[in-house]
């Protein structure tokens, strides 16, 4: 990738999306009795998701400690 | 939240331009959105709008331009924004430039709800302590004696929603940390008090050039002394930092 940053800022506008969006859903779904099962399903695909943005969240950072200069401590 | 609060979302990401507005609806806010800051300011202008949501990289209008124009044109108005960690803007630096609050991209929904409500409570209200009590992890003591502007000094330095610390480099705590802090100003007029719970927003280490090392803390409680002289200190600021860079 020629521009890592360019790419990480670029996904993190879809994922905040669906991260938005699935939270917003799983709440309504589990004040459903009915909707049990669906919920249980999305709560594992909210797991994997928020697998995903652990992983661009740590690979944010060690680019942007990469880029500070020498002997910088945060 | 008063029935006719008025949102302003912006964001060039229309699905979640979308779905914040739609949240915010259901919770019963009036919202209205722009997909760039241009278009967000024309709108700021022609209608009452109590809370502002927006990104920072966006084509056609930025948002740290926004911020500015927002806070030039009405000190008062909250401003949360998003940002995505790079290089546009630092977390203190869009404190200083009065944002109530920073979000990196993809954030917490509910934390954003949370904001928001804080937001719009009028102070000193936002400063009560809550029925359910902030555990402090970090404790900070900072006094000064008889300075000339007694809240901007070089150990702490006051904004409208938090204030910087001054600390040692060896003794910084981590963003996200809730801290109590007692803060004491003598002078030979008087000697005051001001203590509660923050919580850490930014931290900065000494290898800054030409800033201290220190962190950004955020007032979440005040006893209630302590929020009679922040209201009065706050009232006497002429800046439009939420938490001053330091």
């Amino acid at each position: 990738m020629l521009n890592e940053r360019a790419f990480i800022h670029a996904v993190s506008n879809p994922l905040s999306t669906v991260h938005f969006i699935l939270d917003g859903t799983l709440e309504s779904l589990r004040l459903d009795p009915n909707s049990k099962a669906l919920a249980s399903q999305l709560e594992e695909m909210k797991k994997a998701l928020d697998q995903a943005i652990s992983l661009l969240r740590a690979r944010r950072e060690e680019l942007i400690q990469a880029s500070k200069p020498p002997g910088h401590v945060s | 939240m008063k029935k006719e609060t008025t949102l302003l979302i912006v964001d060039d990401e229309a699905g979640l331009r979308q779905a914040i507005a739609f949240d915010f609806k259901k919770k019963g806010y009036e919202v209205v959105t722009a997909v760039n800051g241009v278009e967000a300011f024309d709108i700021f202008k022609s209608r009452p709008i109590d809370v502002v949501i927006t990104d920072i990289r966006m084509p056609g209008g930025d948002g740290i331009s926004l911020l500015k124009q927002l806070k030039a044109h009405s000190p008062e108005i909250p401003v949360v924004t998003f940002i995505t960690g790079f290089a546009d803007i630092k977390i203190e630096e869009a404190y200083e430039l009065g944002a109530s609050a920073v979000f990196a991209k993809p954030f917490d929904r509910k934390a954003l709800f949370s904001v928001i409500e804080k937001a719009l409570t009028p102070t000193p209200e936002a400063w009560e302590p809550r029925a359910e009590r902030i555990p402090a992890d970090f404790k900070i003591s900072l006094s000064v004696n008889a300075a000339n502007d007694r809240y901007q000094t070089k150990t702490f330095n006051f904004g409208k929603g938090g204030f910087f610390a001054l600390l040692p480099a060896d003794r910084l705590p981590s963003v996200g940390t809730s801290v109590s802090f007692a803060i004491k100003v003598a002078s030979a007029k008087e000697s005051l008090n001001i203590e509660g719970i923050g919580i850490v927003r930014w931290v900065r280490s000494n290898n800054e050039p030409g800033r201290p090392s220190g962190c950004g803390i955020e007032f979440m409680e005040l006893l209630a002394d302590s929020r009679a002289h922040v209201i009065r200190v706050i009232n006497g600021l002429r800046t439009n930092a939420f938490i001053p860079i330091g």
